[in-house]
C-alpha cells in the first residue's frame, strides 16, 4: 500500500474544502432569505457571489495538481452547517434570529479560514507557487467576510438592546 | 424577563462548554499520536488551557445563576471524526504531524468563532465581568492557533534548509 504523502494530504483537503464551498453555496441563499436586517441579507448575497468565484479558484488548483475537481464528504463542515440549521429553526420569528445567523456564518468562515490557511502553507511546502497565490486570495476574502460579520454582530446587538430598552 | 437573545447566549455557552470538556478528554490521545516533541508540547499545553477554560465557563454559569450544563456540539464531533479518519490513514510521522496540526487549527478556529460571538454578546447580556472572562479565553485560543501556524511554517523552513 502506498504511503500517504503531503501531496495526498493536500489533495484530500482540497476535496474537503471543495465539498464545503459547494454546500455553503446552497446554504447562503437560505440564510439571506431568513435574515431580517437588509445589511445582513446583502452580506450573505455578496458572499454567495464570492463563493462562486472561490469554487472556480479551487477548480484551478485541482488543475495545477492534475486532479479532477471532486468533493469529499467533510464531517467538519456538515456538523457546523447542521448546527446552523438547528439554530435557525429554534430562533425563527425572534429578534435574535439575525444574531444566530451571524454566529453560524462566522463558525463557517472560521472553518474556511483554517482550511485555506493550511492549504496555502502546504502549497508553499510543495512549491506550488500559483496555488499559493490562488489560495491566499480566497483566504483574504474569508478573513474580510469574517470581519464584516463581526461588525454586523455588534451593530445588531446594539440595535436589539435599544429596542429592548424602549 | 428572559429574551430570546439570552437563550441564544446560554445555548452557545453550553455548546462551548461541551467543546472544552471534550478536548480535555481527547487531547491526551492526540498528543500521544503526534510525533514531534514540539507538537506534543503544544497539544499538552492546550490541554492545560482547556481545563482552565472549563473552570472559567463554570464561573460564568455561576455568575448567571444557571447550572453549568453542556450541550452536544455537532461541529466538534464532525471535526474529531475527521481527525480520527485522516490521521489513522497516515503512517509517515511528519505527514501525520502535518495532518494533526491542520485539524487542531480547525478546532481552534471553531473556538475562536464561538468565543468571539460570546464576547460580543456578553457586554449586553452578561455584563462586563463575563465579557472579560470570555475575552481572556478568546486571546488564549488565538495564541494557540498562532503557535500551531508557527509549527506548520517551521516545517517548511526545515525542509527548505535540508
Amino acid at each position: 500500500m502506498a504511503e500517504k504523502t503531503l501531496q495526498d494530504l493536500f489533495h484530500d483537503t482540497l476535496k474537503d474544502i471543495y465539498y464545503a464551498e459547494r454546500k455553503i453555496l446552497t446554504a447562503l441563499p437560505k440564510m439571506a432569505k431568513a435574515a431580517q436586517d437588509p445589511k445582513l441579507k446583502a452580506a450573505f448575497e455578496t458572499h454567495r457571489d464570492q463563493t462562486e468565484g472561490q469554487v472556480e479558484r479551487l477548480v484551478e488548483v485541482f488543475g495545477i495538481i492534475d486532479a479532477k475537481p471532486v468533493g469529499k464528504t467533510c464531517p467538519g463542515i456538515d456538523g457546523i452547517l447542521e448546527e446552523g440549521t438547528e439554530v435557525m429553526k429554534e430562533f425563527k420569528d425572534s429578534m435574535a434570529l439575525d444574531s444566530a445567523l451571524i454566529a453560524a456564518a462566522q463558525a463557517v468562515e472560521h472553518y474556511e479560514i483554517s482550511r485555506y490557511g493550511t492549504l496555502r502553507t502546504w502549497a508553499e511546502e510543495l512549491e506550488l507557487t500559483q496555488a499559493v497565490a490562488l489560495l491566499g486570495e480566497t483566504l483574504d476574502e474569508e478573513e474580510a467576510t469574517d470581519e464584516a460579520l463581526s461588525m454586523l454582530a455588534e451593530s445588531s446587538i446594539n440595535g436589539q438592546a435599544n429596542v429592548a430598552a424602549e | 424577563m428572559i429574551s430570546k437573545l439570552d437563550d441564544l447566549f446560554v445555548d452557545t455557552l453550553q455548546d462551548v462548554l461541551y467543546v472544552e470538556r471534550t478536548l480535555v478528554k481527547r487531547l491526551p490521545k492526540m498528543a500521544a499520536v503526534a510525533s514531534s516533541s514540539e507538537l506534543k508540547d503544544a497539544i499538552l499545553g492546550h490541554l492545560r488551557e482547556s481545563e482552565i477554560h472549563v473552570e472559567r465557563l463554570e464561573t460564568i454559569f455561576d455568575m448567571m445563576g444557571k447550572p453549568a450544563s453542556a450541550k452536544k456540539c455537532e461541529a466538534l464531533e464532525g471535526l474529531l471524526k475527521e481527525a480520527v479518519s485522516v490521521t489513522g490513514d497516515i503512517s509517515e510521522e511528519e505527514t501525520r504531524d502535518a495532518a494533526i496540526i491542520a485539524l487542531c487549527q480547525a478546532i481552534e478556529h471553531y473556538e475562536i468563532a464561538r468565543y468571539g460571538t460570546l464576547a460580543c454578546w456578553a457586554e449586553e447580556l452578561g455584563g462586563r465581568e463575563i465579557r472579560l472572562l470570555l475575552e481572556e479565553t478568546l486571546e488564549e485560543e488565538k495564541e494557540a492557533d498562532q503557535k500551531l501556524s508557527a509549527l506548520a511554517e517551521g516545517r517548511i523552513n526545515q525542509r527548505a534548509a535540508a
